[in-house]
C-alpha cells in the first residue's frame, strides 16, 4: 500500500509545485498550496484506499457553464415533452369518448379514422389535422456529449456533427484497411480477385431524411451525397465483402418490383364473356378502358373508331400495347377518354391499356412490360412559367436602356 | 497516440471531401421523376435477356416510355432529332408530316431509278428511304468545326475536332437549310428529298458546305496550336 501511495501523492502534487514556482510569492498560490496540503493530507489520512477523489470531487463541484446550460434545458425539454404527453393522453381519451370507443384501449389507427371522420380535409397529407403522441412529432435530442467540466466526449465534437463525420471516418478507415490488405497480398503474390463479391443490388443507401434519423443531426444534401460517394467507394472494393456488416448498417433492403404488381382477376359480363378494365391518367387527360377476350380486334373510342386520332402518331401510340404483347386482333377495345390535348389523351389511353392488358398475358410479358416503362405513369408536367421570365425557362430580351 | 492517430484520419476525411466537392454541380435542368426511377428498356433484343440476379431494373421503378419512343416499327432517334430540328413554333405534327411525305418522295425517285436502270445495275439501288437519311447524315457529318479564341488582344479562327453528336446536329441542320433555300413554287418535302438523296450520294449543297468548312480549317491550320 506504500509504495502507490508515495507514487500518487507524487503525481497529484507536481501540478502544484509547478504552480508555485512559476508564480513565487504570489498571495493566490500560497493559499492554493496551502488548500492542496490540507486536501492531501485529509485525503490521506481519512479516505485512504480512493485515491483519485480529492482533484475529481474538486471539479465535480464546479460545473462548466456549458453543462449548467445543457442541464436547463434537458429539464426544460423534459417538462415540455411531459405535458405534452399528457395533453395527447386527454385529447385521445376525449376523442375515444366522441367516438363512442374504449378510452383505455383507443389505437393509433382509430385516432387516425377518427380524425379523417371528424375533420375531413382535401389538403395535402402534410398538411392535414392529425394527433399522434410527442414523441413521434417533436424530434428526439441528443443526451449531453460532453461531462461536467465540459469536456467534449467525442473527438469529433467540434466539426459540429460527431455522429455524421464518425461513419465517413470509419469507412474511410475500412477502405483504407482493404487496400493496405490488397497491396500486401499482391507483394505476397497471393493476390487474385475474389470469386465472391459484396451484392448491394437489392438494397439502397439510406436517405437523407433516414441518416439524419440514424445520426441524430441535421445534414445537407451535400452531406449525403458525401455519404454516399464514401461509402459507395468502400462497397466497390473487391475485397469489401470483409466489411459487409458495416456496410449493410447504411443500406435499406428493397422490395422486387415485380413482386409488386399483380394482376387483378379478369371480370365476367352477363353473356359469360370475360373482360378487364383499366385506367390511366397522362397531364390532365383521364382514359378508362375495357378490354373483352376472344375479340375481332374492334377498337371504340367515345363511341368512335381509331379514326378519332386525326394524327398518326397518337393512333400508333394507343395501338402499342397491343404490339407490344402482339395481341392485336385478339381483343377488343372500348375506350372513354377526356381532358385537354389529343396527345395527352393518347397517352391516357396507352396507360389504361397495358394496365388492363396485363390480366391477358403470362407473367414474364407482364415484367416486360413493366421495364419498358408501360405500366407506370408519365409523371412530366408543363413546367410553370417564372416571373420575371418570358416563360419556364426563356429570358426577355436584354435592352440596355 | 489515439488522439494524433485520430487527428491525421480527421484530416484525411476532409481530404476526401474535398475531393468529392468539386464535381458536385447541382443541376439547372432537373426531372419529374425521383432520381430512384430507371430508364425504360425500349430495345426488343434487349428485353429478351433474362434479367440478372441484382440487376436494379428488378428493384427500382422505371420511367413512363415516352410518346415518340411508342412507334411500331421501332424507335430512331435521329429521326426523332430530325423532326425536333426541323420543327417551327412547336408544330410538330408539320414537322412530322414533312418528313413522311420527304420518305415517301425518296422511295418513289428511287423506285423510278431503279426500273429506268438496266439489270446488272439494279442492285446496287438503295430503295429503303431512312437507308438513305442514315446515309446522307453520315456524308455530311463535318470532322473539324472553327472556334474563335482570343490571343494576345487578336481573335484566331482556330480548327477544332468535334463531338459526334455535334456534328450530327451540323448535318442536320446543313440538310434542313439547304432544303428551305428553295423557289416559293417548291414544297418543302420535294426538296428535303433530292437534298437527303444528294447528300447520300456525297453530292449536294449540305456536302459543299462541309467541304468549305474543312477547307477554311485546312487554311487555319497554322492557328491549331491555339486551342491550348
Amino acid at each position: 500500500m506504500a509504495a502507490p501511495m508515495q507514487k500518487l501523492s507524487s503525481t497529484l502534487f507536481s501540478p502544484f509545485v509547478r504552480y508555485i514556482r512559476i508564480h513565487e510569492g504570489d498571495a493566490r498560490c500560497k493559499i492554493s498550496l496551502k488548500n492542496a496540503i490540507r486536501h492531501l493530507a485529509s485525503d490521506s489520512s481519512s479516505e485512504g484506499g480512493k485515491e483519485t477523489s480529492p482533484i475529481s470531487s474538486r471539479k465535480a463541484e464546479k460545473i462548466s457553464k456549458a453543462m449548467k446550460a445543457y442541464l436547463e434545458r434537458a429539464q426544460k425539454h423534459d417538462e415540455f415533452m411531459k405535458s405534452q404527453v399528457a395533453e395527447f393522453e386527454i385529447g385521445k381519451r376525449h376523442l375515444a369518448n366522441i367516438m363512442g370507443a374504449d378510452p383505455d384501449h383507443f389505437t393509433q389507427d382509430e385516432i387516425d379514422t377518427a380524425i379523417e371522420y371528424l375533420l375531413p380535409s382535401g389538403l395535402s397529407k402534410q398538411s392535414r389535422p392529425s394527433l399522434k403522441h410527442p414523441e413521434e412529432v417533436f424530434p428526439t435530442k441528443k443526451a449531453a456529449q460532453f461531462d461536467v467540466t465540459g469536456r467534449p466526449y467525442h473527438p469529433f465534437f467540434y466539426t459540429g456533427r460527431p455522429n455524421f463525420y464518425q461513419i465517413l471516418h470509419e469507412a474511410a478507415l475500412k477502405n483504407d484497411n482493404l487496400v493496405a490488405e490488397e497491396t500486401r497480398l499482391r507483394l505476397n503474390k497471393q493476390y487474385t480477385l475474389p470469386t465472391e463479391k459484396l451484392q448491394i443490388g437489392g438494397s439502397r443507401w439510406l436517405t437523407l431524411a433516414d441518416l439524419e434519423k440514424v445520426t441524430i443531426e441535421k445534414l445537407t444534401p451535400l452531406d449525403h451525397k458525401r455519404f454516399v460517394s464514401v461509402l459507395e467507394r468502400l462497397a466497390s472494393h473487391p475485397l469489401s465483402l470483409a466489411e459487409k456488416e458495416f456496410i449493410q448498417q447504411y443500406r435499406q433492403e428493397l422490395k422486387q418490383q415485380s413482386m409488386l404488381l399483380e394482376p387483378p382477376k379478369l371480370l365476367q359480363d352477363t353473356d359469360g364473356r370475360h373482360y378487364q378494365e383499366g385506367e390511366g391518367t397522362r397531364k390532365h387527360a383521364r382514359a378508362f378502358v375495357r378490354v373483352w377476350e376472344k375479340g375481332t380486334g374492334k377498337v371504340k373510342i367515345n363511341d368512335q373508331d381509331l379514326l378519332y386520332f386525326s394524327e398518326l402518331s397518337c393512333r400508333e401510340q394507343v395501338m402499342f400495347p397491343l404490339t407490344f404483347t402482339e395481341m392485336l386482333g385478339l381483343v377488343d377495345i372500348e375506350v372513354e377518354v377526356g381532358g385537354p390535348g389529343t396527345q395527352a389523351q393518347a397517352g391516357a389511353i396507352r396507360t389504361a391499356l397495358s394496365k388492363a392488358l396485363v390480366s391477358f398475358v403470362d407473367q414474364p410479358m407482364a415484367e416486360k412490360m413493366r421495364l419498358a416503362g408501360l405500366l407506370s405513369r408519365d409523371v412530366r408536367r408543363k413546367e410553370r412559367k417564372k416571373p420575371g421570365q418570358e416563360g419556364a425557362r426563356a429570358k426577355f430580351t436584354w435592352k440596355k436602356r | 497516440m489515439a488522439g494524433k492517430a485520430a487527428l491525421t484520419n480527421c484530416c484525411r476525411i476532409f481530404h476526401v471531401n474535398t475531393r468529392n466537392i468539386s464535381p458536385i454541380v447541382t443541376q439547372v435542368r432537373w426531372s419529374q421523376y425521383n432520381p430512384h426511377y430507371l430508364e425504360p428498356t425500349i430495345d426488343k433484343t434487349e428485353l429478351k435477356k433474362p434479367l440478372e440476379e441484382q440487376d436494379p431494373r428488378r428493384f427500382q421503378p422505371i420511367k413512363a416510355i415516352r410518346s415518340e419512343q411508342t412507334v411500331a416499327l421501332g424507335y430512331d432517334f435521329q429521326r426523332e432529332k430530325f423532326i425536333n430540328i426541323m420543327m417551327k413554333q412547336g408544330n410538330k405534327r408539320l414537322s412530322r408530316e414533312i418528313f413522311e411525305k420527304c420518305l415517301e418522295n425518296i422511295k418513289r425517285i428511287q423506285l423510278q431509278k431503279y426500273h429506268k436502270s438496266e439489270e446488272n445495275e439494279r442492285s446496287s439501288i438503295e430503295l429503303n428511304p431512312m437507308n438513305i437519311f442514315h446515309q446522307a447524315i453520315e456524308n455530311c457529318r463535318p470532322l473539324l468545326k472553327l472556334t474563335r479564341i482570343n490571343k494576345g488582344g487578336v481573335a484566331y479562327q482556330v480548327p477544332v475536332p468535334m463531338t459526334e453528336k455535334n456534328s450530327t446536329f451540323r448535318a442536320m441542320k446543313w440538310m434542313i437549310e439547304s432544303a428551305k433555300a428553295k423557289d416559293a413554287n417548291t414544297r418543302m418535302y420535294d426538296q428535303l428529298a433530292h437534298e437527303l438523296i444528294n447528300a447520300a450520294n456525297n453530292t449536294g449543297k449540305s456536302i459543299k458546305k462541309k467541304q468549305e468548312l474543312h477547307k477554311q480549317c485546312e487554311s487555319n491550320k497554322a492557328y491549331a496550336h491555339f486551342r491550348w
